[in-house]
């Protein structure tokens, strides 16, 4: 069935039920218990069933390219849609010129790597090891660094022009994880955050090779501490295995219901052999940070790997990883893919989708924006069932808050904190010279919402899907958009505006804007729902309250009442 | 699957008006009917109203330099570096002189002291993985190695006790069965039914302002609003569970606790729900991370401090709130550490020891401090016991505390329904635990949970949902007269499936439910050895 048809025929069938079924006010007198709504008994388990999609491979999407369309594209790729971002992909024409848009990042000579933001990321603050976070000078401001980083990099996503990039860096982030609470130097976040993004929509096998030695990385996992010396071995595994279990290779033998599914495609001994292989790479403690091999320090006897023999060193390692499969290298091609499928599509991945993924993947040689580019024009992504069945990230949800309300925020400020008090202990508490930034990447998305960017919880990252929404983190979420709205963070310090005005004025304001015509435009910015007569129906009491006839002047009370009720809608959480 | 067929079998989820009890306007709501037979069924499986706090130590907490077998030479030169054996600081057990609690941990060795703490030495599973992640899921999910599941142990136990949870409608008042301090909710709290706890970052000091209406899910939708009722279904816990905490008065600590330590403030929350009459049965806390492949002296030492602190101020706390004696702390973590170190700290490993704590807790060292001899490890790491399975522990903190009091032959249904098999899934080939490790004081004398020698049994229907056959499979420990009914939700019967007398041993009886309108339904087993229920989904 095509998409039109399906939503036709449910909206005939939803409207006879809304009016003849629903009533706010009355429990109906006969109704049993339905059935628990989330997961049911005798069900596959919600969280490992991928959705039902008419197209169930890469085959190339040839529906209508209506709004509903390139709304759903732009919203995955990127954090919420300001509408005059949506018109300007409109005018591009066609899904294959959006697509090509939003990918052309991947030529770092047609759209750069943006400027550095601050002249501090190349300094390296020596410490003493085995202090712990916030007990000296260093630490303090290094931590302040991370986090002014990390509102610089909120700000790209908030100001990205039509472009799959930032997505793609985070994204990235979750899947070669270090954490900035671990790692502590800001110099090594911003170079990691950097390779991140120089890579995201380059070539994987470049991107692991960076990325193992990226000395955020090497802290992290601890690769700085795996080396030999004198004959002495000092072989730490913790890079190694992950690097398998999470980076490559992964956990599955591929698929759901095989024999070995889960298990792991090497062995305890490949993982310690291998970290043979990588003993010796050190980070730079001067600018520019990267990893070096000091050969002193590196284990030159032979190893056994995944099956071969041989003085192996971390080129070898990976060569023989991405070899491992059939055909050869398909099983990190398909664990890659997978990242991406479950980032892009659905939480739940599809298994036949995303083996036509890693085939796409392998026949470019592990280049990334092929499989994008096929996985964005595909039948299966604008399937209606694929269409706001996401849960929004943190990031995406203040995205989309920032980007569809119209809110306006402070630039970057890229001054060093400066001292704001030195107590008893000769300790210095710094200045946040981002502090609305902050407000947003610390404050609303890490602490109330369980995003704190460059800093996920574990090596495997966010888990997201449903892990995104808790009764802790929905409050949350509702409590901050509210008080954004109300405009209770618009001081001097932390000047995060929102002006009603401005954002009814994003709707081209024309004597064809009526009522209804501006509030279901609104509504179709923020929302992938079509919604039911009452809800639809507040929005428009909240704007045609008030509205000013006869000029066809919407009323800011009433879109500031609007804007607060859109953004509370369970169905502003999906996208 | 054709879409048709996907919309036919997709959830239908009836008025959704009914999932925001407190949204309407201020008018008076319904509360769900609590009928009888639900109310039997609390009965039965509600003995008592223990409590139990789980810790988890997320990363892999070295158990060798946690409960520390100090002077074992073997120990020693594994350890040339990553030890805790300063003779001045160690603090030894005053029974057991061959080990020592990590220096750091003078809360836990105080309540050792005083009977309150359980050492249950060489807890792991066979063929171990030493993957966190796999790690974590096998001791959440309390899985063979080799077996995948994506509902928690505690999530099926809670099943079992509470069937038709969660309703379509959480009803004003209700308190959760189990609640996570985090951002998201463990898969220990998953249940086929889904989420049976709720995760909250601190406890709510005020109602949730937000009052909403909702249009009707579609009869016939795609998945999006599956995922939309996901988020409804939040909202309403939300509102309905914060409702319920400010609109009593929560008590206020009556000690102090450790400041700058998350755990203890958690800890302090919980203590002030139980103390406030709140009958959530299950609290999980998380701790770490204790993934210590470097620096681990430092790193563990501060996280074991932490955590006895935190562990001590809430023991005294809840003795000084009367209400001790009811609740028990068990920790556990994904897996141990290597017993060589690395040089700055140890890469995974496997078994370790684990803590229960409580003032009914069985004081003192269970099993044999850990063999470090090069014959005895294996590939380099510990050797489990194999009384020690952490299946085991489970199931005897089941059978002697969360479910003691109640029916013996129930508890080991239950016991099996969690541990080895329920409708939805298989968790391990092996279907005997043993439920009397004697972690409890007062615990029952010991029964083994077998299935072999199991009584009353009543299995989930097949299929469920149902759309028209169903088969329901029960066992009978002895011959004798048998009624298997079909209620409603308002406890009547509706259908008398089997009523007469019959053989002991496996029986099954199938069922036509085409006459029936769609929702839920319980079925209910009486024989003169006791009553089950369960429930059964009927969608049209």
């Amino acid at each position: 069935m095509e998409r039109r048809t399906f939503l036709k025929s449910t909206g005939a069938l939803s409207a006879g039920s809304f009016l003849g079924a629903f009533n706010a006010r009355a429990v109906p007198a006969s109704w049993t218990m339905p059935s628990a709504p989330h997961r049911m008994a005798g069900m596959p388990p919600a969280d490992t069933r991928p959705l039902e999609t008419e197209s169930n491979d890469l085959t190339p999407y040839t529906g209508p390219w209506s709004d509903t369309e390139l709304r759903h594209l732009l919203r995955r790729a990127m954090f919420g849609v300001p509408p005059a971002q949506f018109q300007a992909a409109k005018a591009l024409g066609s899904m294959s010129a959006v697509v090509s848009k939003l990918l052309e990042a991947s030529d770092l000579t047609k759209v750069p790597l943006p400027p550095k933001p601050a002249t501090y990321v190349d300094e390296f603050l020596t410490r003493v090891n085995g202090d712990t976070v916030g007990n000296n000078n260093k630490q303090r401001l290094d931590a302040m660094r991370v986090q002014e980083i990390i509102n610089w990099w909120f700000g790209l996503m908030a100001q990205e022009n039509l472009s799959i990039r930032e997505k793609m860096t985070l994204m990235w982030t979750n899947h070669f994880v270090t954490g900035s609470q671990a790692v502590q130097y800001a110099g090594y976040m911003y170079q990691y955050l950097s390779t991140c993004r120089q890579y995201s929509l380059g070539n994987l096998k470049d991107f692991v090779y960076a990325i193992s030695i990226d000395p955020a990385m090497l802290v992290y996992l601890n690769g700085n501490q795996n080396y030999v010396r004198n004959g002495k071995s000092y072989v730490n595994e913790n890079y190694a295995r992950e690097l398998m279990e999470l980076f490559t290779l992964g956990l599955l033998d591929l698929h759901v219901g095989t024999p070995n599914y889960g298990q792991p495609n090497y062995t305890e001994t490949d993982i310690q052999n291998s970290a043979r292989a990588l003993t010796g790479w050190q980070p730079t403690t001067t600018a520019p940070f990267v990893g070096q091999l000091n050969a002193a320090l590196h284990d030159t006897t032979s190893k056994t790997f995944l099956g071969q023999t041989g003085n192996f060193a971390l080129q070898d390692i990976l060569n023989i990883i991405f070899e491992q499969g059939t055909p050869a290298g398909y099983t990190s091609a398909y664990s890659l893919s997978q990242t991406i499928y479950t980032n892009f599509v659905y939480y739940n991945p599809n298994p036949s989708v995303i083996d036509a993924m890693a085939q796409v993947m392998l026949a470019n040689n592990f280049e990334i924006a092929p499989v994008l580019n096929a996985l964005l024009t595909s039948a299966h992504f604008y399937d209606a069932n694929i269409i706001g069945a996401q849960l929004k990230s943190p990031a995406e949800y203040a995205g989309s808050l920032v980007r569809e309300f119209g809110l306006t925020y402070p630039a970057f400020d890229p001054t060093d904190p400066p001292i704001k008090s030195t107590d008893g202990n000769g300790l210095n508490t710094y200045t946040d010279t981002n502090p609305t930034l902050s407000l947003i990447t610390a404050t609303i998305m890490g602490t109330s919402q369980g995003q704190p960017l460059l800093n996920p919880p574990n090596v495997k990252g966010w888990p997201g899907g449903h892990n995104w929404i808790s009764t802790g983190t929905f409050q949350g979420r509702e409590n901050y958009s509210t008080n954004i709205l109300n405009n209770l963070y618009n001081n001097t310090k932390q000047s995060l505006v929102f002006n009603a005005d401005a954002y009814a004025s994003q709707i081209a304001n024309d004597t064809s804007l009526t009522p209804e015509v501006l509030s279901k435009t609104l509504e179709d910015t923020s929302l992938a729902f079509t919604l039911g007569p009452l809800e639809s129906g507040d929005l428009n009491t909240d704007i045609q309250g008030t509205y000013k006839e006869p000029n066809y002047q919407y009323n800011t009370v009433g879109v500031k009442s609007f804007a607060l009720y859109l953004a509370s809608l369970p169905e502003f959480q999906l996208l | 699957m054709k879409r048709r067929d996907f919309l036919k079998t997709g959830l239908k989820i009836g008025v959704a008006a009914n999932a925001l009890p407190l949204m309407l306007g201020g008018m008076p709501v319904r509360a769900l009917g609590r009928s009888p037979l639900r109310r039997a069924l609390e009965a039965s499986g509600g003995a008592n109203n223990n409590v139990l706090v789980i810790i988890q130590l997320q990363g892999g907490n070295d158990g060798l330099n946690c409960v520390v077998p100090y002077a074992d030479p073997n120990f020693i030169s594994l350890r040339p570096t990553i030890r805790n054996l300063d003779a001045s600081t160690l603090l030894k057990l005053g029974d057991h002189d061959t080990l020592a609690f990590h220096s750091a941990m003078t809360g836990i060795s105080t309540l050792y002291g005083e009977g309150k703490v359980a050492v249950l030495q060489n807890v792991g599973y066979p063929l171990p993985n030493l993957s966190h992640f796999r790690g974590t899921d096998i001791w959440q999910t309390g899985t063979d190695s080799s077996i995948y599941a994506s509902t928690g142990w505690v999530g099926r136990l809670l099943y079992e006790q509470n069937p038709t949870y969660p309703p379509q409608t959480i009803p004003a008042g209700s308190q959760p069965l189990a609640i996570q301090f985090g951002n998201s909710l463990s898969n220990l709290f998953l249940s086929a039914n889904g989420g049976m706890g709720i995760a909250i970052n601190q406890v709510p000091t005020k109602p949730t302002g937000s009052v909403h209406h909702y249009d009707d899910i579609p009869a016939t939708h795609a998945t999006e609003y599956d995922e939309l009722q996901y988020v409804r279904i939040i909202q309403s816990e939300t509102e309905v569970y914060a409702q319920t905490i400010v609109s009593r008065s929560i008590t206020t600590n009556k000690v102090t606790y450790p400041t700058g330590n998350t755990l203890a403030s958690q800890l302090s929350s919980i203590a002030q729900l139980i103390a406030s009459g709140f009958q959530t049965k299950v609290y999980l806390v998380t701790q770490g991370s204790y993934d210590t492949h470097s620096n681990e002296l430092t790193t563990q030492g501060n996280l074991l401090g932490d955590l006895a602190a935190a562990v001590l101020a809430f023991q005294q706390d809840l003795e000084a709130f009367g209400v001790a004696d009811r609740v028990a702390m068990m920790t556990y973590s994904e897996f141990g550490r290597r017993p060589q170190e690395n040089g700055s700290g140890t890469d995974h490993g496997t078994a370790a020891p684990h803590f229960v704590i409580g003032t009914q807790v069985n004081g003192g060292v269970m099993g044999q401090d850990p063999n470090l001899s090069s014959s005895a490890l294996v590939a380099g790491n510990l050797a489990y016991d194999t009384n020690h399975d952490f299946r085991n522990i489970y199931a005897s903190v089941m059978n002697e505390w969360l479910l003691a009091g109640g029916d013996q032959t129930q508890i080991n249904t239950d016991i099996h329904s969690v541990l080895t098999s329920d409708a939805n899934g298989t968790y391990s080939t092996m279907s005997s635990w043993n439920a009397s490790l004697g972690i409890f004081k007062g615990s029952q004398s010991a029964v083994n949970s077998n299935a072999g020698a199991m009584g009353l049994m009543l299995m989930q229907n097949y299929p469920n949902p149902v759309y028209g056959v169903t088969s329901i499979e029960y066992a009978l420990p002895a011959t004798g007269p048998v009624q298997l009914g079909l209620y409603n939700t308002a406890g009547i019967e509706i259908e008398r499936m089997v009523d007469g007398n019959q053989d002991a041993g496996p029986h099954r009886q199938s069922f036509d439910t085409s006459r029936l309108p769609s929702g839920a339904y319980l079925y209910r087993l009486t024989t003169a050895s006791g009553n089950i229920a369960r429930q059964m989904i009927v969608e049209r």
